[in-house]
């Protein structure tokens, strides 16, 4: 090439110039003179000396020592934004050649990526078998808790995991990539220099040429903070889990909007359903509900997510094996930006055995004080119809003796009083065999037992042209003891008859009404009444009457409860005096 | 006692015990205890004597009451015979073979309103003794 050092042109598609020793200008190629006129200067060697060189040699030294050389220019434009370009010096024939590129995209993608990687703490690293060089960028170093010139080797690189498991794995894994190009990506813990242990994801890759690993390359991440946080997340959810499920709550979730329910593992125990079973939507749900507290759990549901009040609330259910449980429920509404709601989140906790201690106590509570109640009619008893009687006889056989009464009249009143005394003594037999025999119960068809009843007095209803209407379906059953019932019946329709009014022809009607539990039939009369704000408490009692009726003998409702209670159900009364009188018997549907 | 005269002219006794009455009422005769004997077979009814306000020769200076009887007891009797206030009122001897000791001291609250409470079956010496407590009440 010509040592004039003139201006002429280069004939090269790219940006290339020619200087002498100072820096000036002698030859440009087309692109070369376009980016002077986009630098608006004509004097190449202001921006020469602008150029950082990547070694130490300024531009003086490196013409001088002919050194080739990488640096970059930051040059502003009109409207201040920044454009990079890289000068890359070559000589010929001791004449400096510059060609410059544009980097001003690549440089900030790359320095976006350095930022993220920095934000990251992300670090690379290259390995380089031909050289048996390993080189760090500053975050590895920085990870690694060494100083910023610290040269990593190869062989002590790796003594950086810890020892066992983690050091054993980063070995494994990076054979595995010298021998077969397979690249890793690990968590593994570093012990730092400092001596700090550190969670790192550790990515490598490696080319392969020829079948010979000739480089290595990959990311150092530090993500002991997450890593952390990870662990001791699913440590507090593993242990909330141990606790949820050793606590039997089940936990669910109600998608609002989709009308999708999810539940846990538990909440298919507490509710007895497989999944297959379970539909998972909220009709699914209220399927489960005991129908008597279905209503009040709806209302529940409905003000918590208007937002009306909290979701906490106690329910029946059915299981899946037809037992009653007891649930409570908590639940929290989670609304979007709108307010609407969109999700319900809740759990649930079987709370029936503490609700059956609660009512075992209440029962206990009732049938000691019903004991009670029994007993002080036993005293009652004892005090007046043993009493009365054998008192009477006191003085019907101390008058005898003392010759004040007729024999005759003596003997029939001595025989009045000893036939009290052995009615009475009959019917404290049959309240002490209720009280004391367990009898089998069962379910049991209660028209039947009417109708077999009603026969048996036939006679007497028709003659006092009573009526009856019976309303009770065919397929009705109870629970209970077919004796104790038909005495039950027999003592309702009698004592009906009984109290039925002088002018009035009594009209009674039998009807039902069922609830998941119970089975009521009321008893319904026309007849006489009885006022039961002066009578309430005595109106079950022992030799109780009321109407001054001379049949009366105050037995039979004293009965009647006796035996409803000893199967488990009760009996009730409404009444109006003149208006008529209505017994309700409660038997339970199942044991 | 006397054979001659009686004690009272007349005595009503309410109980429901058809036995008691007729053993009690031959007692009575015995002793010559009143002209004229009154039973009520229950409580409403003697209620109802009271209520139709019969001649002052018809009321009876006593009343012998049954604590145990059907529809008014003896208590309910006596709270209703005193809303009555008759006048004069007269003297209530409560009569019963109840042990109960709800009823002793419920006696014994109504102290001012009975001339005595007489456990059954009543003896000579208690009818003595009503003899006795009827006149001290007349002339006090």
């Amino acid at each position: 090439m010509s040592k004039e050092k003139t201006t002429t042109s280069i004939d090269l598609p790219w940006a290339v110039f020619q200087t002498d020793a100072t820096g000036k200008l002698l030859n440009g190629s087309p692109k070369a003179r376009d980016l002077m006129q986009f630098w608006r200067t004509t004097d190449l060697s202001t921006i020469i000396r602008a150029i950082e060189w990547n070694g130490p040699l300024n531009w003086e030294q490196l013409v001088q020592k002919e050194v080739p050389e990488v640096g970059y220019y930051k040059y502003y434009d009109s409207k201040s934004v920044i454009h990079w370009f890289r000068f890359s010096l070559q000589f010929q024939n001791a004449d400096p050649f510059i060609s410059v590129e544009d980097i001003t995209s690549r440089k900030m993608a790359n320095d976006l990526s350095n930022l993220a990687c920095e934000a990251a703490n992300v670090g690379s690293w290259e390995l380089d078998f031909l050289r048996n060089q390993l080189s760090w960028s500053d975050t590895v170093r920085e990870i690694h808790e060494v100083p910023k010139d610290y040269e990593p080797q190869l062989d002590t690189a790796i003594e950086f995991y810890k020892a066992g498991y983690h050091r054993d794995k980063i070995r494994e894994v990076v054979s595995l990539c010298i021998e077969t190009g397979e690249p890793y990506d690990g968590e593994l813990i570093i012990v730092t220099a400092k001596g700090n242990e550190k969670w790192v994801r550790a990515i490598g890759h490696s080319e392969i040429v020829n079948g010979v690993c000739t480089r290595m390359y990959g990311t150092f991440q530090d993500i002991d903070r997450q890593k952390k946080a990870e662990i001791e997340r699913h440590r507090l959810s593993e242990r909330m889990q141990v606790a949820v499920q050793s606590a039997k709550v089940g936990l669910w979730d109600l998608d609002i909007v989709n009308n999708v329910v999810h539940w846990d593992d538990v909440m298919y125990d507490l509710y007895d359903l497989k999944r297959d079973e379970f539909a998972g939507d909220f009709d699914a749900w209220e399927k489960t509900v005991h129908p008597d507290d279905k209503k009040e759990a709806l209302i529940n549901v409905e003000k918590a997510i208007s937002g009306e009040q909290e979701f906490n609330t106690v329910f029946r259910i059915i299981s899946g094996k037809g037992d009653i449980r007891y649930i409570t429920g908590k639940g929290e509404v989670f609304r979007n930006t709108k307010g609407e709601p969109i999700r319900m989140i809740g759990a649930n906790i079987d709370i029936t055995k503490i609700k059956r201690n609660e009512s075992r106590l209440r029962e206990l509570l009732e049938i000691t004080e019903k004991q009670n109640q029994s007993l002080l009619n036993f005293a009652h008893i004892v005090s007046h119809n043993l009493r009365s009687n054998s008192s009477n006889l006191g003085l019907l056989t101390s008058m005898f003796k003392a010759g004040k009464m007729p024999v005759d009249k003596a003997v029939e009143m001595i025989q009045v009083s000893a036939d009290r005394l052995e009615q009475t003594i009959t019917d404290l037999n049959e309240v002490v065999h209720i009280k004391t025999k367990d009898k089998h119960q069962a379910p049991l068809g209660f028209r039947q037992i009417l109708l077999e009843v009603m026969e048996g007095i036939n006679g007497t209803w028709s003659s006092a042209d009573a009526k009856l209407d019976l309303n009770i379906d065919a397929d009705l059953r109870v629970y209970g003891v077919k004796s104790y019932i038909e005495s039950v019946i027999h003592n309702m329709l009698t004592n009906a008859l009984k109290y039925s009014k002088t002018d009035t022809p009594l009209k009674l009607s039998v009807y039902a009404e069922t609830t998941y539990e119970e089975a009521r039939v009321y008893f319904k009369d026309n007849g006489r009444g009885i006022d039961l704000e002066k009578h309430k408490d005595k109106i079950f009692g022992m030799y109780k009457t009321f109407h001054g009726n001379p049949d009366a003998k105050g037995i039979g409702l004293f009965l009647s409860q006796n035996q409803m209670e000893s199967m488990g159900g009760k009996i009730t009364v409404e009444s109006q005096p003149n208006e008529g009188t209505t017994f309700c018997l409660h038997f339970k549907r199942q044991a | 006692m006397s054979n001659t005269t009686h004690y009272f002219n007349r005595v009503a006794i309410i109980d429901d015990d058809f036995i008691f009455r007729n053993v009690f009422e031959m007692l009575l005769n015995a002793e010559n205890f009143s002209e004229k004997i009154l039973h009520f077979d229950h409580s409403a009814l003697a209620l109802d004597f009271f209520k139709t306000n019969p001649p002052a020769e018809e009321i009876p200076e006593l009343l012998f009451l049954d604590i145990n009887m059907p529809v008014l007891d003896g208590w309910q009797f006596l709270e209703e015979y005193l809303e009555l206030s008759p006048s004069p009122r007269v003297p209530v001897v409560m009569m019963s073979s109840s042990i109960d000791q709800q009823d002793l001291e419920k006696a014994k609250s109504y102290q001012d309103q009975l001339l005595a409470y007489i456990p059954k079956p009543p003896t000579e010496s208690d009818l003595q003794t009503i003899v006795a407590l009827f006149r001290k009440g007349e002339t006090a």
